[in-house]
């Protein structure tokens, strides 16, 4: 497993929730800041001028060049959507809130029947398609990428709970619906990132210090599963996807990474994982060790904790993951009272690290 | 005659249709509705809670073990309602506004029905107001709110304010839940209780009603 090592030493990456853009600095994210180019380039600017501004004496966002870039999405944002709107799903924009996806639940029917999508003829793609192009033209390249899900995350969309159901007592029904959505990721993945170079800074901003080519698969949902199941029904497709996507990583937001670790284990090829916040970390690095492990911070206790307590937190993190040289640390979708303070201490615990290692 | 022990245990398997069987097959036997519903049914589910709490089950055994509840509540719900034999309490329950995850939600209604509450659900994206008038109308014991999102557990706050604004605070306990709730937060906040899953909730919530 495994030869990823960062080039920035112990980095660290921050994701606010569009609430805090919005009501710190008046960001709106309404379906236009998703789709419409010139919209989409301003809000770009936008943000990293707001994330420089404000926390680049911290080292954040430092070296963000401040002029206009052609980037496809919302690499500043926690937003996964648009495989599922693609196949159909209601979204829901706001001004101050991801887009959040509205179930399909398909019928049993629907389910059997369901075939991997065209892209040539699917609106939602064919809207991101232009968009793309526009900006094509205009800056002669595009940038940036589009958080393109996971394969249980989208099934979740579109079966709803019945995919659980289907897990159990049908499972023919639920590998078709799986595979159907892997064909379909796969095919939107190496789009945008033959055109831009990458597809998941938008899912998760440390790769961008690490490689920013990873290819990260979402498997949020994951943790309501047991490991047996995600073994006996969901690694083939992470598997398939892993030998099609290099390089290739997995994002495990949820607190139970410990118990599927070992399957992740029999990814041959897949070597970052994000590690969600209330996961043994120590167990994690036994199973996975030459792995990089994105270490995650409970954004709930980023906005309640006292830096000291974030501090110690991070510190205790560090710790179990060892090898620090294959270790990053991020906070996501922080809410719009998150202290100041709190980036800070774990801007200035980290540094204190690297110095540890550098000496 | 039918042991109930064989109705907890397929219930557990989640075998909706054998489930339905059993508790025909009891009635059948002139077993007491009550005792179908308390050693057969909320036993099976009790013990599917416990097993989820400690992770040696997940939601999907969890829903497919609730869904042979309710086959076996269908059956007997109308012999429940002939000898007199009542809920132990009544929840109103629903994700907080902003919030379209139902899934937690719908685990913990389900661990309640189990338990043998009667649940009313509100759904998702539940306004302040709308939880003020599910308390007027329903005169739940408890009431119940979930949320997935840090962003959106704030608006708990709000329907506890207007619960107080309404002068209904005092007539109703409230319990809190999600990925991002902690116990100090429902200190925080004034809620009477926190569970951290949905097993939990149900064997809190039997604590405020019996």
């Amino acid at each position: 497993m495994g030869n990823i090592k960062s080039a920035t030493l112990l980095p660290v990456a921050f994701v606010f929730h569009p609430e805090w853009w919005y009501k710190n600095h008046g960001l709106c994210f309404e379906r236009d800041f998703f789709y419409d180019p010139d919209i989409r380039v301003e809000a770009d600017l936008q943000m990293r001028k707001i994330l420089q501004e404000r926390f680049g004496k911290y080292g954040i966002e430092q070296d963000t060049k401040l002029e206009t870039l052609p980037c496809i999405g919302a690499t500043y944002l926690a937003a996964g959507y648009i495989i599922s709107e693609m196949f159909g799903c209601e979204i829901i924009f706001s001004k101050d809130s991801s887009p959040q996806v509205i179930t399909k639940n398909i019928t049993d029917k629907e389910s059997d029947h369901i075939e991997p999508l065209y892209l040539s003829e699917n609106k939602t793609f064919q809207e991101l398609k232009k968009l793309v192009e526009k900006l094509k033209n205009k800056y002669g390249y595009v940038i940036g990428d589009i958080n393109w899900q996971g394969v249980l995350n989208v099934a979740l969309d579109l079966r709803g709970e019945k995919i659980f159901i289907d897990m159990v007592q049908n499972q023919t029904r639920a590998r078709r619906l799986f595979s159907t959505i892997a064909d379909t990721i796969k095919e939107f993945v190496n789009y945008v990132r033959s055109e831009t170079g990458t597809s998941s800074i938008s899912v998760n901003r440390t790769i961008k210090y690490i490689d920013p080519t990873i290819n990260l698969h979402s498997n949020c949902s994951v943790v309501m599963i047991s490991p047996e199941m995600y073994q006996d029904l969901l690694l083939e497709f992470d598997r398939n996807l892993c030998e099609s996507l290099q390089p290739y990583g997995i994002h495990h937001c949820g607190n139970n990474m410990h118990i599927h670790a070992s399957g992740y284990a029999r990814l041959r090829g897949a070597n970052f994982f994000d590690v969600g916040w209330g996961s043994d970390i120590s167990a994690c690095r036994k199973i996975l060790p030459n792995a990089f492990l994105n270490l995650r911070y409970d954004p709930a206790k980023m906005r309640l904790a006292k830096p000291d307590e974030v501090s110690k937190d991070i510190r205790e993190m560090l710790n179990k993951s060892i090898q620090l040289e294959k270790t990053g640390i991020c906070c996501i979708n922080m809410g719009y009272d998150v202290p100041d303070e709190n980036i800070l201490a774990i801007v200035q615990t980290v540094a204190e690290y690297r110095l540890k290692i550098l000496k | 005659m039918l042991d109930l022990n064989e109705i907890s245990e397929t219930l557990q398997r989640g075998n909706a249709g054998k489930v339905e069987e059993l508790v025909k097959q009891a009635l059948k036997e002139e077993v007491v509705p009550k005792d179908i519903l308390e050693n057969g049914l909320i036993k099976g589910m009790n013990t599917i809670g416990v097993k989820f709490k400690n992770n040696e089950v997940y939601v999907p055994e969890v829903l497919i073990a609730a869904r042979a509840m309710h086959a076996g509540m269908d059956v007997l719900k109308p012999k429940l309602a002939e000898t007199g034999v009542k809920n132990i309490g009544k929840v109103v329950i629903g994700t907080v506004k902003g919030d379209l995850h139902d899934i937690g939600k719908n685990l913990v209604k389900m661990m309640l029905e189990g338990a043998g509450f009667e649940v009313i659900d509100l759904g998702v994206d539940v306004s302040a107001e709308k939880f003020v008038s599910a308390v007027k109308e329903y005169h739940p014991d408890i009431l119940g709110m979930s949320a997935l999102l840090t962003t959106t557990m704030i608006n708990m706050t709000e329907v506890i304010q207007s619960l107080q604004s309404a002068e209904l605070r005092e007539r109703v306990k409230v319990m809190i839940g999600g990925a991002p709730i902690t116990q100090n937060y429902a200190e925080q906040i004034g809620a009477d209780g926190y569970s951290p899953d949905a097993a939990s909730a149900a064997e809190d919530a039997k604590k405020f009603v019996i």
